[in-house]
């Protein structure tokens, strides 16, 4: 029984883990063409990735794109994370559902209306358009995070900071916010990954002068096939888990999973 | 000037008065107690004094002061919670020094007045330690350390003692009790604990239904109550009800069932009018039944009970027809029943123990 339940486990494992490690191995390989396991090993496709201008360029939109969206919808996600839990309103939680909608509704819908909203509000700055798209795309999941931290905190602590003389701003930045705190990193997390690795509202949004790396790779294999792809991917993957590392070290995975 | 005074003060909420008309006042330096069951709206008068409610109706004035419209944070007011409320992102020093930073008091005068508190709560050397790694007892020492420090007109302290098991809670209300006295404190305190109230209160405000029922000296609310409820509250187990016969200068006469009874004391009351007789179990005294003596009130032993301090007897009274009165036994020494079940009893009691109720 033992034996069946681990191997089950090592089967889940791999299943997920074993493409990243193909894709990971391909990225060292030294010949032209994307091959498993590797002929030669050589670290060419890397600097061949980092000195295509496409990559660079669309990679510090991403980047750029990433932080911009946390920075816009992360004080939207905490206003409207503390309105749904201590306000009192018609339509509560008719807001909470529009605000995790984009959870729940297909990617390529959220995408397209995305697209028909800003084309009748004439909206047709590029970068406009990206923020607005990844504002919104990114909401749920700080919301989400916000709302458990919110939920699981002891109301009486800020009633006591009231009574110790602290104005509402004052109790909030000295008492709510630090106690919110771990959510609230995990959630900007989350979003920045969430942005950054975004395709299908980028797709319809995206130009060929400005471009998100995501897109700038996929339009990349859709003419070429080298390993410079899977050099990408491997740094993305390290990035990646940098990031998950310092969410681990710092909130813990499982709030952030469980939230 | 530390006093408190709530005129008609009431809550709604929808239509329904949490709070109906409480006046009350506070003298400075004067304990009160808020005693009353769940839902009796003990806990909202006291957040309306804090300001952690908003009033319907009627005036909150602090120190002389109206303080109805007054933010929470602009009131100079201490309060210790039931769950000790504190931050547990915050070292004990930064716990107990909020309340001073707020006030924009220095670093350095902080350290002085957060280590005077940690003293007077006993607990110096704590400062660097966070809440969690503090036992309930010290945890609630801290918070009333938070709410003293900063000096405030009035401490409010809503049943802070209730999660607390009972014996470390009698040490509590040891050490609270002397520091109020010591620094002639104000204080407003909730609890539904009869006894605690009456162990740290200089005066007892009973609440029933979002009112004040009576309000008195802690004697006075344990031995003349006036009301049922208040009778029943603090432990009045026996509540006989009757009419009164006759009224005069010299006491009244009532009749409870066929049995009747001469107050001398009695006054205020008028023929015909229903009152009840309260009595405690444990001031009746009970006997066994001699047919040589006349016997005001004989009965038969319904149930008996064995409760550790007493043996308890339901009592059903001949003269009283469907009465069963409790009468508690304080045991001496052994724990057998000297009475048992079935057998015949003769009870009485000191006159002065009757409480009348009007009903």
């Amino acid at each position: 029984m033992k034996i069946a339940f681990n191997t089950m486990i090592a089967l889940l494992i791999a299943f997920i883990v074993a493409p990243l490690l193909i894709v990971i191995l391909v990225s060292f390989s030294g010949r032209e063409i994307p091959e498993f396991p590797p002929s030669t090993w050589s670290l060419r496709w890397y600097g061949y990735a980092l000195s295509q201008p496409v990559f660079v360029t669309s990679a510090i939109n991403s980047a750029w794109l990433a932080v911009m969206a946390t920075c816009i919808s992360t004080p939207i996600a905490l206003g409207a994370a503390m309105a749904i839990v201590r306000g009192q309103f018609a339509g509560k939680n008719l807001l909470q559902a529009a605000l995790l909608s984009p959870l729940f509704v297909p990617a390529i819908v959220t995408s397209l209306a995305i697209l028909l909203a800003f084309s009748s509000a004439g909206l047709r700055t590029v970068t406009l358009r990206l923020v607005a798209a990844h504002v919104l795309i990114t909401l749920p999941y700080l919301v989400r995070t916000i709302l458990a931290s919110l939920t699981r905190l002891d109301m009486t602590v800020e009633e006591a900071a009231r009574t110790l003389g602290a104005s509402p701003i004052r109790t909030f930045w000295y008492v709510t916010l630090p106690l919110i705190r771990p959510g609230l990193t995990a959630g900007m997390l989350f979003a920045t990954i969430v942005s950054f690795d975004n395709v299908s509202v980028s797709l319809f949004l995206t130009t060929a002068r400005t471009n998100t790396l995501p897109i700038a790779t996929l339009n990349y294999v859709e003419y070429n096939f080298d390993p410079s792809i899977a050099a990408i991917s491997t740094m993305l993957i390290a990035v990646t888990a940098v990031a998950a590392l310092i969410m681990e070290r710092t909130v813990g995975l499982r709030s952030v999973a469980g939230a | 000037m530390r006093s408190v005074a709530l005129r008609e003060v009431s809550k709604f909420y929808g239509s329904v008065p949490v709070v109906n008309r409480v006046s009350l006042r506070v003298a400075d330096g004067e304990f009160v107690t808020l005693l009353g069951p769940s839902g009796c709206g003990k806990t909202t008068t006291l957040r309306m004094i804090a300001g952690l409610a908003a009033p319907d109706l009627g005036r909150i004035e602090v120190g002389g002061s109206d303080v109805t419209q007054t933010p929470i944070h602009h009131r100079n007011i201490g309060m210790v919670f039931q769950s000790h409320a504190l931050f547990p992102h915050m070292t004990i020093a930064e716990n107990v020094g909020f309340g001073l930073k707020m006030r924009g008091v220095g670093h350095a005068e902080r350290t002085g007045r957060i280590r005077e508190a940690l003293k007077l709560v006993r607990l110096d050397n704590f400062e660097s330690r966070f809440p969690g790694q503090l036992s309930g007892g010290q945890q609630q020492r801290i918070a009333l350390a938070r709410a003293l420090v900063f000096n405030p007109q009035v401490l409010l302290l809503d049943e802070p003692f209730g999660a607390l098991d009972r014996k470390l809670r009698e040490v509590m209300q040891g050490e609270l009790r002397e520091l109020t006295r010591k620094l002639e404190m104000t204080s407003i305190f909730v609890t539904h604990d009869q006894e605690e109230a009456l162990i740290l209160s200089d005066r007892i405000a009973v609440m029933h239904a979002g009112e004040i029922e009576q309000i008195g000296s802690p004697e006075e609310i344990f031995e003349r109550p006036r009301t049922r409820f208040v009778a029943d509250f603090m432990g009045f187990g026996n509540l006989l009800e009757g009419v009164v016969m006759s009224a005069a200068d010299d006491g009244a006469t009532v009749k409870v069932g066929a049995w009747e009874t001469h107050f001398p004391q009695a006054s205020g009351l008028s023929p015909g009018q229903r009152v009840g007789l309260a009595i405690r179990a444990e001031r009746i005294r009970i006997k066994p039944f001699t047919s040589t003596e006349t016997v005001d009130l004989a009965g038969e032993i319904d149930a008996a009970s064995y409760q550790g301090a007493a043996n308890v007897y339901l009592v059903r009274l001949d003269r009283i027809p469907g009465s069963r009165l409790e009468v508690r036994e304080g045991i001496q020494g052994g724990g057998d029943f000297r009475l048992s079940i079935g057998s015949r009893v003769q009870v009485d009691w000191h006159p002065g123990s009757v409480q009348i109720l009007h009903i």
